[in-house]
Formats: structure tokens, C-alpha cells, sequence
């Protein structure tokens, strides 16, 4: 009797887990309508989608550039033996370039931006949503999604992208310096032989991908944020699963875009 | 499909809280059914304009002062000057407004400061001139004293 009820217990969680996955999915999706929906009607906030941008983007820099560099290194280290092993030590910045290029490079740096910004907006937006700005903003004549959603969404899908490449260069350049370290390879035949290997093949997919990066990073802390529940407890958990659900959400986005970019490359 | 404030609005209900009226006269919230009259017009079914020139002309204070963290104390007194030109037009140059208003609160020396570092008076007193630079006809504070020194 006691098992049957903690059975069925176990199951109504369960089903209840499940029904709020679905419901989490289903209003992720009327948010991200209500953003195209706003996107593009008038009034446009400009200097604001700058200075998120400005925050957004340069920021970034500094963390992004630094784990592109080790990654770039770390890369190299470890798959130069192997490669001496079998001989093929010379076809390493291929190799090296093209993993950065087409997955390393716009995986690595999504994952780092949907740590430092997506944590940040859900805070941010959680916070204002806990101390009444929102509708503070709201009562001031001002359309808070227009304002806080739509500018913040909009320059996480312009600035991913040239995250992406800036961080791909620096990880190339690592990876340049342990070659030319070990390797006594200069710069400029390191340099040519990626450039030679790589094609647009290797990097429009990848650029087009980190622009659904950027918005998943977006939409998902925006989200969280937004509808974040009153109080401190609130703020912490909005900041939270904003990172999680957007990490989760970058790979099943990098498996779709993987999966529709194979399908062009066999056309 | 209801509207967000819709279901906002029916989840608190659910939750036995009290609708706040507050933001009934905002527009924060729509009423499930019925209507919802305030200064004699109906808030649900208000065009944005109109419901704007309704707010602007109507003080209201929040519990807390609700000052945006981002801004120094300069940008968020223009932030309602900026946004409601339904009421103002476009205004070029804020600041004889804003001074005029922060030496009403004496706090005419804080322009560039960020409103976050400072004590709860004087967040209190910013959000006070704040609300009082668009001069609305009709004031509805909520504690507007608290933490103030008498």
C-alpha cells in the first residue's frame, strides 16, 4: 500500500516536472515572438542598444581573448605528440585551425559569454523586476521589454559573433606561438597554411551559428529575468537557471546548426 | 490568448494576494472582467497615448524608491522628462528642470552621483523629485516619509 503511494507519488512529480518543462518551452516561445513582435515597431531605442553593446561586447574582451589564447595553446600541446606519431606534424594548423574555426572557437566562447552575460542579465533584470524599476519604467511612458528586452537581445546577437572571431584569432595566435616555440615554424607560414586550409565553407556556418548563439544568450537571461520571482531568493535563482537553461540550449542549437550545415555541405 | 498582465494578474488572484489597486490605475494590470474606471477612462481598453498622459499626470510613488541603478541621479530625473512627450513635447535642456526640482529636495550637489551609493534618505528624496519634475496634478505616495530624518 505505502510502496503504491509513494509510486504514484513519484509519478504525479514527475508528470508535474514534465508539464513544467513544456510550459517553460511554451513561454520561452510566446517571449521570443513578443521580441520580433517589438523588434520592429516603432519606437527604436538606439543609444541604449549602444550602450549595451558598449557593455556587452568590450567587456567581454578582455575574458574572451584570454581563453581563446589558452585554448589555443592547450589545443596544440596536446594533439602535437600524436601527430609526430604518426608523421603528420606538419598538417597541425589545419587541423588546429579548422577545430577552431568550425566548433572550438564559437563553442567555447558562447559558453563563456552565457556565464558572464546571461548570469548578468538575469541578475540585472531580476533585480529591477524585485525593486519595482520595471514598472517604475512602465509608468515613466517607457516600454520596459522594448527598453531592457529587445536592446539587450538584440546586441548579445550583434556581439557574439564578433566574439566569436576575435576569439578565434587569438586562439589561432596561441596556437602559433607554441608551434613557433616548438616546432620552429614562423608566423607567416603558420599563418598561410591556416588561412590555405580554411574556406568560407569553414566560416560562414560558424559566423551564422554564433548569431543563434547570441540570441539563445539573450533571449534565455532576458527571459529568466523578466518574469523572475519577487524577492532576494528570486534574483539569485533568475541569474541561475538563465545560465544553465542557456548553456543547455547552445548545444542543442550547435547540434541543429551542425545537422542543417552538413545537409548543405552534401548538396 | 490573455495578455501578460492577464495571467499575471489571475496567478495572484490564485495566490489569494491582494490585487494592488495602484497598478490597476497604471495599467500595470488589466482586470480579468468588469472594468476598471480612473479620472473617468476606462485603463484596460486606454490607447498607450492616452494611458501615458493619464500616468504623467498622476504622481505615483512606489514603496521603495525604485530609482534605476544603472543611471546617475541626472539621468534618472530626465528619464520621465525624456519619455513623456505626449505631455512635454521634446525638451532640448533638462537641466534647469532638474536643478530646480533637486534644490527643492536639497540635494542640488548630487547631479552626477549613482543613486545606489547613497543613504535611503536620500534615495527617498531623489524619488520624491522624480516624481514631482513632470508637476502631476494628482500625487499618490506610498510612505513617502520612510527613512526620512524629521
Amino acid at each position: 500500500m505505502a510502496n503504491s503511494l509513494k509510486a504514484d507519488l513519484g509519478k504525479s512529480k514527475m508528470v508535474g516536472r514534465i508539464k513544467q518543462f513544456f510550459i517553460q518551452i511554451g513561454e520561452l516561445s510566446y517571449f521570443a515572438g513578443r521580441f520580433f513582435r517589438e523588434t520592429f515597431s516603432a519606437p527604436f531605442e538606439f543609444k541604449e542598444l549602444l550602450r549595451q553593446c558598449y557593455q556587452m561586447g568590450n567587456r567581454s574582451l578582455v575574458l574572451v581573448g584570454m581563453t581563446g589564447f589558452i585554448i589555443g595553446l592547450v589545443l596544440t600541446l596536446q594533439s602535437r605528440p600524436t601527430m609526430i606519431q604518426f608523421g603528420a606534424v606538419s598538417m597541425m594548423p589545419n587541423m588546429v585551425g579548422i577545430s577552431i574555426v568550425r566548433e572550438i572557437g564559437p563553442v567555447i566562447t558562447a559558453l563563456i559569454c552565457a556565464g558572464r552575460i546571461a548570469s548578468g542579465i538575469g541578475a540585472e533584470l531580476g533585480s529591477m523586476r524585485v525593486t519595482e524599476q520595471i514598472d517604475a519604467m512602465e509608468v515613466s511612458g517607457t516600454n520596459p521589454f522594448k527598453y531592457l528586452v529587445v536592446t539587450r537581445i538584440l546586441a548579445t546577437t550583434l556581439m557574439i559573433p564578433i566574439l566569436v572571431v576575435f576569439g578565434d584569432l587569438i586562439a589561432l595566435y596561441g596556437s602559433a606561438l607554441i608551434e613557433n616555440l616548438k616546432g620552429q615554424v614562423s608566423f607567416q607560414l603558420y599563418f598561410n597554411t591556416v588561412f590555405d586550409a580554411l574556406s568560407y565553407g569553414d566560416l560562414i556556418p560558424a559566423t551564422i551559428k554564433s548569431f543563434f548563439f547570441g540570441f539563445v544568450i539573450g533571449l534565455v537571461g532576458c527571459f529568466k529575468g523578466y518574469y523572475s520571482k519577487k524577492g532576494t531568493a528570486g534574483v539569485g535563482i533568475a541569474a541561475n537557471t538563465a545560465v544553465v537553461m542557456a548553456s543547455l540550449l547552445l548545444f542543442v542549437v550547435d547540434f541543429i546548426a551542425v545537422f542543417v550545415s552538413d545537409i548543405f555541405y552534401e548538396l | 490568448m490573455p495578455t501578460r498582465n492577464q495571467q499575471k494578474s489571475n496567478r495572484d488572484l490564485d495566490r489569494k494576494e491582494v490585487v494592488r489597486i495602484k497598478d490597476l490605475m497604471v495599467g500595470l494590470m488589466a482586470p480579468d472582467c468588469g472594468c476598471f474606471e480612473f479620472m473617468s477612462k476606462e485603463i484596460a481598453t486606454s490607447h498607450l497615448w492616452a494611458l501615458n498622459l493619464l500616468r504623467s499626470a498622476n504622481g505615483f510613488f512606489f514603496q521603495g524608491s525604485s530609482l534605476y541603478v544603472s543611471m546617475t541621479v541626472q539621468e534618472n530625473l530626465e528619464f520621465p522628462l525624456r519619455r513623456h512627450k505626449e505631455k512635454l513635447g521634446i525638451i532640448d535642456d533638462t537641466i534647469p528642470l532638474v536643478l530646480e526640482v533637486l534644490e527643492n529636495v536639497k540635494l542640488e550637489r548630487t547631479m552626477n552621483l549613482i543613486p545606489e551609493k547613497g543613504l535611503g534618505g536620500m534615495k527617498r528624496r531623489i524619488a520624491l523629485a522624480r516624481k514631482f519634475i513632470l508637476k502631476p496634478k494628482n500625487k499618490s505616495l506610498n510612505e513617502p516619509t520612510n527613512s526620512l530624518i524629521p
